[in-house]
């Protein structure tokens, strides 16, 4: 069982993702901080043993487990002492297929907690399932939230401060970069429409990836319940920011990925595919046109104006 | 640098005590800021005997080779170490501002002097006497409450917040409702600064706070402070807790631990207690002084360059001008002491008269009575010499000791006595 990662990268005060990417060149004199991967402050891991977790406090984000552990997890998706019959196969075979679904029958505890608290919870917590979901975790390095964020300078006449990146996670073997601005749901995403993120950084991060040959991913990361992040045609229960978000999202161009589907990710990594992992999936999702967002029940595109609910390539 | 503490969490005191206790060695000895910072150099840490640490379970503790946690930083295994100084080494982020307030917060309460450079940056800090006096007293004991809250009682701005608050018709204050009277106002003179290749920028002085997030934030320290005095209470304080800095410590660390890491917005004013103090007669012996009545130059909007150079034009300013509006505050305090002594009343029309003979006592020889007006008396209250104004006539509301010029040039105050010889300055009081 997994209790800590040390991939967490502490930059001087100030760095920007340029000089995040030119650090991780040289891995041996990386700062390198432990962080305890049951976020936050081992919430559910009282010790460093599976029974030492409290299954009520748990909410199944995966992050703990190893691949042998998993047919040691309860059908909440928290890890167990003792063998379970869960097959945790059954439910991943739901999952990217087009259509609406939920991750096990305890969902609502990943929403409820990664709604919380953005910094604390949903972005760390987002940086961990993409840190487990690598190729390589022992050489996928991270800036995050709460406290490691890398600064972007967007300052201006009007504006002097300088913006913050929630989540900057890196592979410098495969030369690609995730940037993600955290949003603890949909609600939080909508209220901060008029900080103007998307455009204000979606340039300058362009500019820093490509200058260290880099191929860059940008996309708002959202916690949460994903339901309102369902186009309007899917099969998705009603939600009222809908109409909303959308017209948002349409006007900005942006992307987004929910913690939903990122904790659905690891357990289709888990279960069904080992070899998946965000360093071959993530540019090929995001280098077509098309897609516009990723979540459990799959990706969400827009074809000819309409946005609809698609099944992920890497499902048969 | 003004010493007036700018993070709110510069107001817990327990955080005071466990730095002061690891770092203390003699009175007279003098450190560098940067030795406050954890390291494991040191053998006892500000986290081992911080009366807030919390212990880390065994694997943890194992893993991070410390024994106690922070419960105000965000994660318990942060590398930063202590929510004040930090710890040392490239991994810090915030280099020197940790340490710096930490200075400016134990010379607030009398631990140590602060040796600057001409510039305004913190060099050394100097343990006092009155700190190898309170050494051994225990954290929670009555004498140790009764000395903070002495000294907290005496700082020029929560002086000038319990006269504020004594005025206040409302049981319930917020931050937000102190900004005006918390934050010090740049006088916007007209100026012309000549960079190091001889480029000639005309900017507006900006000698009060950096931004207004120095503003949002010292409001918070302040009633931080003024809470473990008992004169405010947050929101939410069990009734059944009374208010000293111990008290109103341990709450804060409870509220941590709860993932309340948020500090008190909304508070009761503790009106007792203030008529209770106003009556007895504010005490200003720990006001703010000469070398800090303006803040230091650290502006960062890439808009203010020099278009030559690209030097800071709004901090050239400061640096150039700054001198100017620190005499013309301790002008104006001095007169305000002159007045308590003689009971009588300023003129300020002719105290901005007085001034102009001077060129080292004003920038704008145009604005200069306005300036004294409008902004400098509002200036120099929250400092602590609270004043009021009557027509063209200010008169001091405080016992104004002559401790705030020790550390102004001697030029500047054989020629204050000079300009303050003028009787016409003052008048005999109404009543």
């Amino acid at each position: 069982m997994k209790t800590f990662c040390e991939n967490s990268i502490r930059m001087p005060s100030g760095a920007t993702l340029d000089h995040f990417l030119k650090a991780v060149s040289n891995e041996t004199t990386l700062n390198r901080e432990f962080i305890e991967i049951c976020t936050p402050n081992s919430h559910a891991l009282k010790g460093a043993n599976i029974g030492d977790i409290d299954n009520k406090l748990c909410f199944g984000c995966l992050n703990c487990i190893d691949v042998e552990e998993i047919n040691y997890l309860t059908v909440q998706g928290s890890p167990s002492q003792f063998k379970t019959n869960i097959s945790l196969q059954n439910t991943c075979n739901k999952l990217f297929q087009g259509k609406y679904t939920r991750f096990g029958p305890a969902a609502d505890k990943l929403a409820n907690h990664s709604m919380q608290k953005e910094t604390e919870i949903s972005n760390p917590l987002g940086t961990l399932i993409i840190w487990n979901l690598s190729r390589d975790p022992t050489r996928t390095f991270f800036c995050s939230s709460p406290s490691g964020e890398l600064s972007i300078n967007t300052s201006n006449h009007l504006d002097s401060r300088e913006g913050h990146l929630d989540i900057t996670i890196c592979s410098p073997q495969d030369k690609i970069v995730c940037v993600l601005e955290g949003k603890a749901s949909v609600a939080a995403m909508l209220r901060d429409i008029s900080r103007d993120q998307w455009d204000r950084y979606k340039s300058q991060l362009e500019k820093e990836s490509k200058e260290n040959n880099y191929t860059l991913i940008f996309s708002y990361l959202v916690g949460g319940n994903e339901i309102g992040l369902y186009p309007e045609n899917s099969d998705a229960p009603h939600s009222t920011r809908r109409l909303e978000l959308y017209k948002y999202i349409e006007e900005k161009n942006l992307r987004f990925i929910s913690i939903e589907a990122l904790r659905s990710l690891r357990a289709y990594q888990l279960s069904i595919s080992k070899e998946w992992n965000w360093e071959t999936w993530f540019p090929k999702l995001f280098a077509d046109n098309r897609f516009i967002g990723l979540l459990a029940g799959g990706i969400v595109t827009k074809e000819n104006d309409v946005y609809s609910l698609r099944k992920a390539p890497w499902c048969k | 640098m003004a010493n007036i503490i700018n993070r709110a969490e510069y107001g817990n005191l327990g955080c005071l005590w466990g730095v002061f206790k690891s770092r203390f060695t003699s009175s007279g000895d003098e450190i560098k800021p940067m030795d406050l910072k954890c390291s494991p150099e040191y053998g006892i840490n500000p986290i081992d005997v911080c009366p807030g640490r919390q212990e880390l379970p065994e694997h943890i503790a194992k893993h991070l080779g410390r024994t106690h946690y922070c419960p105000f930083l965000k994660t318990r295994t942060d590398e930063r170490i202590c929510q004040w100084v930090h710890a040392i080494g490239d991994n810090d982020s915030q280099k020197s501002k940790p340490v710096g307030q930490t200075c400016i917060a134990m010379n607030i309460f009398g631990l140590c002097d602060l040796i600057t450079q001409s510039n305004g940056i913190l060099k050394k800090i100097k343990w006092t006497a009155e700190a190898e006096d309170i050494l051994n007293l225990s954290w929670g004991s009555s004498e140790l409450n009764e000395y903070l809250t002495k000294k907290i009682l005496s700082y020029g701005p929560v002086v000038n917040l319990i006269h504020n608050l004594h005025k206040s018709t409302s049981m319930l204050i917020r931050n937000t409702d102190l900004y005006q009277v918390l934050s010090i106002l740049p006088t916007n003179e007209p100026v012309e600064t000549i960079c190091q290749n001889g480029t000639i920028t005309r900017v507006q002085t900006w000698d009060g706070n950096t931004s207004n997030d120095a503003v949002t934030r010292s409001t918070t320290a302040l009633l931080m402070l003024c809470a473990s005095a008992n004169l405010v209470k947050p929101v939410g304080y069990p009734t059944d807790y009374d208010l000293t800095p111990f008290r109103y410590s341990n709450w804060l660390t409870e509220r941590a631990l709860d993932n309340k890491k948020h500090f008190p917005r909304k508070w009761s004013i503790n009106k007792s207690q203030i008529e209770q103090i106003v009556s007895n007669g504010l005490d200003l012996s720990n006001g703010i002084t000469y070398e800090h009545f303006i803040p230091k130059a650290t502006d960062r909007n890439l808009g203010n360059r020099c278009r030559c150079c690209k030097e800071n034009v709004i901090n050239n300013a400061r640096i150039q001008f700054g001198n100017k509006s620190k005499n013309r505050k301790l002008l104006l305090i001095e007169a305000l002491r002159k007045a308590n002594e003689t009971n009588t009343m300023i003129s300020l029309s002719k105290l901005a008269e007085v001034s102009l003979q001077d060129e080292q006592f004003y920038i704008s020889k145009d604005s200069q009575y306005e300036t004294i007006l409008n902004i400098e008396r509002f200036n120099v209250a929250l400092y602590g010499y609270i004043n009021t104004l009557e027509n063209d006539y200010l008169t001091p509301t405080i016992n104004v000791l002559s401790n705030n010029a020790i550390c102004a040039p001697s030029f500047v105050k054989l020629r204050i006595e000079e300009l303050l010889n003028n009787d016409e300055i003052f008048v005999e009081r109404l009543y």
